[in-house]
């Protein structure tokens, strides 16, 4: 094996991702349409489980939501064939409902396509269900000014019993904007134009499960923050950790300017997500 | 009767001519004007012919004359400037005029005209001899010893002839020793010490001694031009008479290289250029996978460290790097693509001796010499600093932070035993080590990639190597080759990488040369690896194959300890069944335990001498290779999948012109098949096996390569390939370019010696872009928070056309013992932005190119004694 190449393939992009991007606005400046988080309820499913999917969608206030889509699909091509499903026939399409949720019962809807497959294994599916898959849920959203996002969530999905594992979505315990907590829809304190302030999450320690990943160690989840504003600029997207703190700047700041709106993400980087916002900062002379 | 009186000439000549050259001078040089730096120096004299039975008004007449001497060395207009009368100046101005010059130089290494004043002295015959008196007593005879040194190197100058003359008589003559000594004894005390080693300035000494002196000097004789050291050849078909060459100092001075040789093979033709310059050997349209390198004839786990920095094994211990990139004969196997064979040369058997480099990332130092008992000692090793200097640049409010910035190192003992001319024993113990340690302080917009990312690769190997000739028609090489390496990476707290490997591999090849017009070669190569794995990392994507985040692929635990053994045998025949044709068919039989299979490669090739100077050759053959270890696992692979397969196919001519002109002219063809492929039901069914034996590919071009050289001070080479490269991954889908398609790739390289120690050397690089797949849309990864770009077809867009410009810069000054080089070689002279391939915004839609390394000037010193 070419392991040297490995290591290059590994570790050199690490590296390389560190520049990427450099010239552009950041994932982190909220400018347009935006997906930010779709979360599960729950985190893996079993055979009896009905999962409850609540995207978060940031809509930026120049515009309004035109359209959205969610399909499931049950056996899906992967990353890099862009998350398209296998067997086109088998990908449906779920409803919203009024708090912007959709529902589904994965196993049945598996069941339901192998059964429209009958049992073959045309287009490369498994003869047999495996006792457990990555099962796909497909976003499109659209907005009126034309912008467009796609999304997509992979879940796990034990078809012979529940899942083996305890394995949650991560709870936000508290957001620090400046010197004050704050709580989902508050304001924090003013930040003049041109000044900053620190902004610090806090993810319940409790809410990160244990697991046993491919290699059979037994680890951590670890808590990884996104972080996300209307305006200004953060000194860094995200940070790792239980307790994390990036500075964000009021600088670059777009007419109106009145304020910035803050959201944060946290991923346990098994599916596990939570979000919290909007943030409000008001933007001083 | 001629009067021929060489020596005396000789003496004048170097008394008048450096006073008659500065008479030239109508004022002094200032100092911003040029001087002049080299006088011409007189390299054939002609002796003035009078007529016999002329009478002579004294026992020696001297004429007076003026030469005009052009930048070409030769003789123009000669003025008789004093005369001694007829016949004796027409005899002179005659024989001026057909003397030859090398030219006078300034200081800038111009050759220049001069006029030069040459006094000629005519001797007159000695009467003749008076009847024998009574015996004189002879004088007591000068003993006169000395040795002959290489100026610089300290090599003693062995098999040279020392005479003491005086004019056209020899007193005494020797022939240097070994360690460059000889002994005269002269039974005159007045005569002239000459010698005229090959490649040297001559030794030209007027000797005066006392009756009975012994006298010893040491004489430390310049290098007058360089030698023809065998250092790279490309060659086309094993064993091939006339070879691509380039001298040692072509190699060191070749800018973009650093003075490694292995470097120099990335500008012969038939090599695409690997992307920011990682020094991936893409031989003829072939994966970098599909090529191998041996050191002595063992594959070399390591050739570059940190992906192409520098290479793993000191150049001082290099002696020749041989480059075939495809139809390589059957001593090789388990290859589909071509094959860079580096030899080691024995360490210095005369003298010790010994080198010291630095430069701005690293220094090493290699000495070597000799034990005695045929034994010889030698030992290089290599050192970065990087780790030191780095942290000195990066901003404070940099992301990342370095535990151990990138450090390397390398080193080689060898010992060598020559008990005669035909058996030699080897033994090599050499070894590297790369290693970094980062911290990100922040996750990368990736998540997988947080905290640490640690990397060390690392192997020791012990070689030896082995060749004898057992009878006048029989000879055999033999080598085998045990070691350790490891690798291990950890990238954050999610993915790690640990291979351990104890490996053994070994050949033997015996040659019969069986009749005249045939000879039998035979042998054997097996290779043994015990090997630990440990990982937790996705699988590798295959060539072409899109790679999305990492946090968006799965990721499969190994914990494996596996055992695989590759013996092979092979055997070839070299018929001449006419003096100017050798035909070489062979067959290679391989078994391969990982995929239990045994592989056929019957080979041909061929090589016609039309006429002098005019070579047809040609190969055709099968090369077959095992699937990757990775790809075969019990459980992360297919078992089940063939060896692939290439066949390969060559026309070609050489034809040297001139003597100074040499053009190698070649077309391929190849196929390819059995390739292994991601399976793309896999992600869907893991049922399914991730690879296939299902890719097919072709790849076709021509290659020519036009070398010059005219005499010591000018070398230069043209190399351009155009060369097309594509696959087909599965049965139905569309062919696609190969990942380094490069359809054209011109290099052209120049060397100068512009004397007075400097030299200089430029590089120019056309080369078509890389493909690339272009990004057509997005989707965002919920479950990582990353964004997964959506790709249109394989390799349907080219990056922009590469062109770089390199100059390097040598002076050298040789002092008695040891000499000093200064270089400056600088990269990318007129700074221009190649781009090597995208960055996206974090959504992809917007791009702009990612340029490699900008102008680029690196300082280097070595010292050699």
């Amino acid at each position: 094996m070419k392991t040297q190449l490995l290591w290059m393939m590994l570790a050199l992009p690490a590296l390389a991702l560190w520049g990427c991007g450099s010239d552009f606005d950041p994932p982190s400046y909220l400018s347009d349409l935006r997906v930010l988080a779709m979360v599960a309820d729950p985190v893996e499913a079993g055979p009896q489980d009905e999962v409850r999917i609540a995207p978060a969608v940031f809509v930026h206030p120049s515009t309004a939501l035109s359209e959205r889509r969610l399909t499931f699909c049950p056996f899906s091509l992967g990353a890099s064939a862009g998350f398209r499903c296998a067997v086109a026939e088998c990908e449906t399409a779920l409803s919203f409902e009024a708090d912007e949720s959709a529902r589904a019962r994965p196993y049945d809807l598996l069941l339901a396509c192998a059964a429209r497959l009958g049992g073959g294994s045309g287009g490369g599916i498994p003869q047999e269900i495996p006792e457990s898959l990555e099962v796909l849920y497909r976003l499109e959203v659209k907005a009126e000014n034309g912008d467009a996002r796609l999304a997509a969530l992979r879940q796990r999905l034990w078809t012979r019993s529940a899942p083996p594992a305890q394995n949650r979505n991560p709870v936000v315990q508290s957001v620090k904007i400046g010197d004050s907590e704050v709580l989902p829809g508050g304001t924090a304190a003013a930040v003049p134009l041109g000044g900053e302030i620190e902004v610090t999450v806090r993810t319940d320690p409790q809410s990160l499960d244990s697991f046993v990943d491919a290699s059979g160690r037994e680890r951590q989840e670890d808590a990884v923050v996104s972080f996300y504003a209307t305006a200004g600029r953060f000194d860094f997207d995200q940070a790792a950790g239980t307790e994390v703190s990036v500075t964000w700047k009021a600088n670059d700041i777009a007419p109106p300017g009145e304020r910035a709106e803050m959201y944060f993400v946290l991923r346990d980087l098994r599916g596990g997500q939570a979000v919290t916002g909007p943030y409000r900062v008001p933007i001083g002379p | 009767m001629t009067f021929i009186f060489r020596s005396l000439l000789w003496a004048v000549f170097s008394f008048v001519l450096p006073a008659a050259v500065l008479a030239q001078e109508s004022e002094p040089a200032s100092a911003e004007e040029p001087g002049l730096a080299v006088a011409p120096k007189l390299i054939e004299l002609i002796a003035a012919e009078v007529p016999p039975d002329t009478p002579f008004p004294a026992p020696e007449v001297a004429v007076t004359m003026e030469i005009e001497v052009d930048e070409r060395g030769a003789v123009g207009e000669v003025r008789l400037a004093g005369g001694a009368g007829e016949p004796f100046d027409s005899a002179a101005l005659a024989a001026a005029r057909k003397f030859r010059f090398e030219p006078a130089r300034l200081t800038t290494g111009e050759a220049v005209p001069v006029t030069v004043t040459f006094r000629m002295r005519i001797q007159a015959p000695p009467p003749p001899e008076p009847a024998p008196a009574a015996a004189e007593k002879p004088p007591e005879p000068v003993v006169f010893s000395g040795f002959l040194i290489e100026r610089g190197t300290r090599r003693p100058l062995s098999g040279v002839e020392v005479s003491a003359r005086i004019g056209e008589d020899v007193l005494a003559r020797a022939v240097t020793a070994e360690n460059g000594s000889f002994r005269l004894e002269v039974p005159a005390p007045d005569f002239e010490l000459t010698a005229y080693p090959a490649g040297h300035e001559p030794l030209l000494l007027r000797v005066q001694a006392e009756p009975g002196e012994q006298r010893s000097e040491r004489f430390y004789l310049e290098l007058a031009e360089q030698p023809y050291e065998i250092v790279v050849r490309a060659t086309r078909i094993k064993r091939e008479v006339t070879q691509q060459v380039i001298t040692r100092r072509e190699v060191e001075r070749l800018p973009g290289t650093q003075g490694d040789t292995l470097k120099v093979v990335q500008n012969l033709p038939g090599v695409a250029r690997a992307s920011f310059g990682s020094g991936a050997l893409i031989l003829r349209g072939a994966s970098p996978d599909d090529s191998g390198v041996f050191l002595e004839g063992q594959p070399i786990p390591l050739l570059y460290h940190f992906g192409g920095l520098r290479s793993a094994f000191h150049p001082a211990f290099l002696e020749s790097v041989t480059f075939t990139p495809g139809n390589f004969g059957p001593d090789y196997g388990r290859l589909m693509g071509g094959v860079v064979e580096v030899k080691v040369r024995d360490p210095a058997d005369d003298l010790f001796r010994g080198q010291a480099d630095v430069n701005l990332y690293d220094a090493g130092f290699a000495l070597e010499g000799p034990l005695g008992g045929g034994w010889s000692l030698g030992g290089a090793f290599h050192r970065s600093y990087i780790d030191t200097l780095l942290p000195l640049f990066l901003p404070d409010d940099t992301p990342l932070s370095f535990d151990s910035a990138p450090r390397y190192y390398d080193y080689q003992l060898l010992a060598s035993w020559k008990p005669s001319e035909s058996r030699r024993l080897r033994l090599l113990f050499y070894g590297s080590m790369d290693k970094v340690e980062i911290l990100f302080k922040r996750p990368a917009s990736d998540p997988v990639i947080r905290g640490d990312l640690d990397a060390r690769l690392m192997f020791h190997y012990l070689q030896a190597h082995y060749r004898d000739r057992p009878a006048p028609d029989l000879s055999q090489e033999s080598s085998a080759q045990l070691g350790y390496r490891a690798i291990e990476t950890q990238i954050g707290p999610d993915l790690f990488f640990r291979l351990r490997q104890f490996g053994f591999s070994g050949r033997t090849s015996w040659e019969w040369e069986a009749k005249r017009w045939l000879s039998l070669r035979a042998g054997m190569d097996i290779r043994v690896n015990r090997t630990w794995l440990e990982a937790n990392s996705p699988l590798r994507p295959t060539e072409g194959e899109n790679n999305p985040p990492t946090s968006t692929r799965q990721v499969f635990g190994i914990d494996r300890e596996q055992v695989f053994y590759n013996p092979a045998a092979f055997l070839e025949a070299t018929f001449r069944p006419a003096k100017e044709l050798q035909l070489m068919p062979s067959l290679r039989l391989d078994w391969y335990r990982e995929i239990e299979r045994f592989t056929l490669d019957p080979r041909l090739a061929a090589r016609w001498q039309v006429r002098e100077g005019t070579v047809l050759k040609g190969g055709v053959g099968y090369f077959q290779q095992p699937p990757q270890p990775d790809q075969v696992d019990e459980v992360l692979g297919n078992p089940d999948l063939m060896a692939q397969r290439s066949s390969h196919t060559s026309l070609g001519i050489e034809q040297r012109l001139f003597g100074a002109l040499e053009i190698d002219f070649s077309g391929f063809y190849k196929w390819l098949d059995r390739l292994s492929v991601r399976n793309p039901e896999f992600y869907a069914n893991p049922e399914a096996g991730p690879y296939l034996s299902a890719g097919v590919g072709r790849i076709y071009g021509i290659e020519l390569l036009i070398k010059a050289r005219v005499g010591e001070w000018f070398s230069a080479w043209l190399a351009y390939t155009f060369q097309r490269s594509f696959r087909k991954d599965r049965p139905g889908e569309p062919e696609r370019r190969f990942d380094f398609d490069q359809p054209h790739i011109l290099t052209v390289v120049g060397t100068f010696d512009i004397g007075r120690g400097w030299s200089a050397g430029l590089r120019f690089r056309l080369v078509s872009g890389n493909p690339a797949t272009p990004v057509i849309g997005s989707i965002y990864d919920a479950g990582s928070g990353t964004w997964v770009p959506v790709y249109g077809p394989v390799n349907s867009e080219r990056l922009a056309t590469f062109h770089q410009l390199d100059v390097r810069v040598d002076k050298t000054w040789t002092f008695d013992r040891w000499k000093l080089s200064l270089y400056l070689d600088v990269q990318n002279v007129y700074n221009q932005g190649n781009q090597e391939g995208w960055s996206y915004s974090f959504d992809y839609r917007q791009r702009s190119a990612v340029t490699g390394l900008p102008i680029l000037p690196l300082l280097g010193v070595k010292g050699e004694w």
